[in-house]
């Protein structure tokens, strides 16, 4: 016992690991707390964008509501019933950054259909109508810029980017109303006429609106992305060529060789 | 016990360069989708045959809109030869004969200022002198006044103001 004492060497081992037992303890407690920290931080820095629809964007009014939770347009401008023909109607539609530090760039993809009922009963897309009678009024004044993206368009389909960044709470407005074509009532499809029982009347015609019953859909997609290195972030997230006049924060120039201005 | 060694270092290898590409992927994005559709109707238009009767030579016809949307209406009276058919002056008013047909509608511009029947409403009576033939071969004879009501969908200007489209052609242009 008195030999182990005594021997230098034998204290020092002891010592080290009582150190060594007490350190590991207590940077493994740290370790976990600051875990912890990182993951709140995360969450609370990010790109946000929210949708608002309404019929009067003036500042004192609030009547612009935001859609991005439901995912629903309707339409608070335009009757359920008899919707007018050629009438512009009121429907009003902007982006907002709800990120709460940073810009960001923002696109959206405009998608106009039409929905009719199949001999079958169901309801589904008809390609055969004209998405193009369907009448948006996009905004392109100084209160917003947009640029549609003229080689990846269809007349269903139109993607349109906002040139310069969109602050942290700034609105940005898209549609300034909708409007169905007055050719809609020119268009019909003429069949032999039948009598109410389904027989059909020999030497009648009856000329039938193709129009008629059809639903009108407008789909909305918005998507931002990070401004701080802007053409690699714009390439990265949405596939398109962007130049940028500035590496981080700048204005679009071009989108996919389409001149901004 | 040395290729296991490579094989350590590979894997660290593999593990440093998989760290270093996942942040350049992660661009902060965000995406969100709406949306909205309404219905149209077209249709035919619908009116019920003209309430028409005839007191003191005085013929009387009023239009209701049966449809299910708003529309325009002028009426034409086919008399036969002889017979004078002219509006009376408490229907002026209301309706205005221009060609062949009354319209019903405020003033002549019957393309701009027609008055909107909508659905389910009747117009307001249309009277209708009737004068017996003064020839002396057809005088006293049995005679038919009839009446045809046409109908054309209520359109509309981008400012919203209503216009008739009367020579509205099908699968023709009409203005936008």
């Amino acid at each position: 016992m008195k030999k182990i004492v005594k021997n230098p060497l034998v204290i020092l081992a002891v010592g080290v690991l009582i150190v060594l037992g007490s350190s590991i303890g207590a940077t493994k407690a740290a370790f976990v707390y600051k875990s912890e920290a990182e993951e709140v931080d995360f969450h609370t820095s990010n790109v946000s964008v929210a949708l608002l629809e309404g019929t009067d964007d003036s500042e004192e009014s609030s009547d612009m509501k935001d859609i991005t939770d439901d995912g629903i347009l309707s339409f608070p401008g335009i009757p359920t019933e008899d919707v007018k023909i050629g009438n512009k109607y009121n429907e009003l539609v902007s982006i907002k950054n709800t990120s709460d530090k940073y810009n960001e760039y923002v696109r959206v993809t405009v998608k106009k259909y039409w929905v009719t009922e199949c001999e079958d009963g169901q309801i589904a897309k008809n390609p055969s109508l004209d998405p193009s009678l369907i009448k948006l009024d996009i905004v392109n004044d100084d209160s917003a810029k947009w640029i549609a993206d003229t080689t990846d368009r269809t007349s269903e389909e139109e993607v349109y980017y906002l040139t310069s960044p969109v602050a942290s709470g700034q609105v940005v407005p898209l549609i300034r109303g909708i409007t169905i074509s007055n050719k809609v009532v020119t268009a019909v499809e003429t069949k032999a006429a039948s009598d109410d029982e389904g027989n059909t009347i020999s030497g009648t015609i009856e000329d039938y609106y193709i129009y008629d019953g059809g639903s009108f859909y407008v789909d909305v997609k918005v998507d931002a992305v990070q401004t701080h290195n802007s053409e690699n972030a714009i390439r990265g997230a949405w596939g398109v060529e962007a130049k940028c006049d500035a590496a981080d924060d700048g204005n679009i120039i071009s989108i996919n060789g389409v001149s901004a201005r | 016990m040395k290729s296991r060694k490579y094989l350590l270092v590979a894997a660290a290898a593999v593990l440093v360069a998989t760290a270093s590409i996942k942040p350049a992927m992660a661009y902060f994005t965000d995406s969100h989708i709406a949306v909205g559709e309404r219905t149209i109707k077209l249709g035919d238009s619908k009116l019920n045959p003209p309430e028409d009767s005839v007191s003191n030579m005085i013929k009387t016809v009023a239009i209701t809109n049966t449809g299910d949307y708003e529309v325009f209406v002028r009426v034409k009276a086919i008399a036969p030869e002889g017979v004078k058919v002219t509006i009376n002056k408490e229907s002026k008013a209301d309706w205005v004969l221009v060609g062949d047909y009354y319209y019903y509608a405020a003033s002549e511009d019957v393309e701009n200022n027609g008055t909107v029947l909508p659905v389910k409403e009747t117009t307001k009576p249309l009277k209708l002198d009737i004068v017996e033939p003064t020839d002396e071969n057809l005088k006293g004879q049995q005679f038919n006044v009839v009446i045809v009501q046409e109908a054309t969908k209520v359109l509309y200007h981008e400012n919203g103001k209503a216009f008739a489209d009367w020579k509205l052609k099908i699968n023709g242009e009409v203005e936008d």
